[in-house]
């Protein structure tokens, strides 16, 4: 049993699916973001509904912007079994046309504030031995490079390898830590990808995951699995590819 | 629209050795593919603050089509 759990991310696409996913289970989550109103819409609501509101907290954090960390106050911050981060955007657009601002904007959110949080959550010691982090990554960064992702491939090789090493440094507290790099799941994301490509364009890159595209459901098991100690306690620094076979096809 | 046709040259990395107008087939221009419809789709959004898809550059033959697309 996994008693608490921070989850960045926790409004939309995976995060969301997750939080319910753990909250069902009856796994504290707090939940890191920055827009509260979409969290009282999607997730507190959805609590209040069942009686579990007790089982969801929101805590205020901007990883948009250079100082994420600066209303956490991390001395009073709970101590939990897992963080798994999920926030994270996708700029698509070939590389001389990114904007500075998103390159930085991007930069920030998929790689720099997951370091400086984790960093946070450590040096504080928020995690208890034998816990687990998670980054979800993606297939993009670590096996393929699709045109217009530079940015965003960058950022998800780049937390990658930060995992591999990290995974290293607190292997003597126990703490494990690994990555999930999805394929294309069916996201906000996904939906972005589609209003640029065309409907027709998503179904013929669809069409190269001999199982189809995946869902945030898809993810969830594995993740469970990554943050419980009694079903990996021996499994720290890897990157598990989750994509319906789309790269070995 | 000669200020379109010029940003979208721009947006190829060589420039075509054949006169381009208005009436010009995009797609046939030399070094047109995926990712210069990708360059396409964000310089409109830079560039003019609308969008345009995918599908509707699959539709669209000529620049003019395009043009109009964009500003339709």
């Amino acid at each position: 049993m996994v008693d608490t759990v921070i989850i960045t991310g926790a409004t939309s696409g995976i995060g969301l699916a997750l939080t319910k996913n753990y909250i069902e289970k009856g796994t504290k989550v707090y939940a890191i973001g920055r827009n509260y109103d979409k969290f009282q819409f999607v997730v507190k609501e959805w609590c209040q509904a069942r009686g579990w509101e007790s089982l969801c907290e929101w805590i205020y954090s901007d990883f948009s912007v250079q100082n994420p960390l600066v209303n956490i106050d991390f001395t009073k911050f709970p101590k939990v079994d897992g963080f798994i981060n999920c926030a994270g955007v996708l700029p698509i657009a070939p590389l001389k046309l990114e904007t500075e601002e998103e390159i930085h904007i991007a930069t920030n959110i998929n790689f720099l504030s997951p370091i400086l949080f984790t960093r946070s959550l450590l040096k504080y010691n928020c995690i208890h031995k034998g816990g687990s982090i998670v980054f979800l990554g993606s297939i993009n960064g670590t096996k393929v490079g699709s045109k217009g992702h530079t940015i965003y491939s960058a950022t998800k090789g780049g937390i990658t390898g930060f995992m591999m090493s990290l995974a290293n440094e607190l292997s003597s507290l126990g703490i494990r830590v690994n990555v999930i790099s999805p394929g294309t799941v069916e996201t906000p994301m996904a939906k972005k990808v589609e209003s640029l490509i065309g409907t027709k364009g998503m179904k013929n890159y669809l069409d190269q995951y001999p199982l189809g595209a995946g869902t945030p459901q898809s993810l969830i098991p594995l993740i469970n699995l990554l943050i419980d100690k009694k079903s990996a306690s021996w499994i720290t620094g890897q990157n598990f590819i989750v994509d319906g076979g789309y790269t070995v096809n | 629209m000669e200020n379109f046709v010029v940003n979208l040259l721009d947006l190829l990395d060589e420039k075509p050795g054949v006169d381009v107008d208005e009436n010009t087939v995009f797609k046939e221009l030399p070094g047109w593919d995926s990712l210069v419809s990708l360059s396409l789709i964000v310089m409109v959004s830079n560039d003019y603050g609308k969008s345009i898809d995918g599908e509707t550059i699959r539709r669209c033959n000529t620049i003019r089509e395009l043009y109009e697309a964009v500003n339709g």
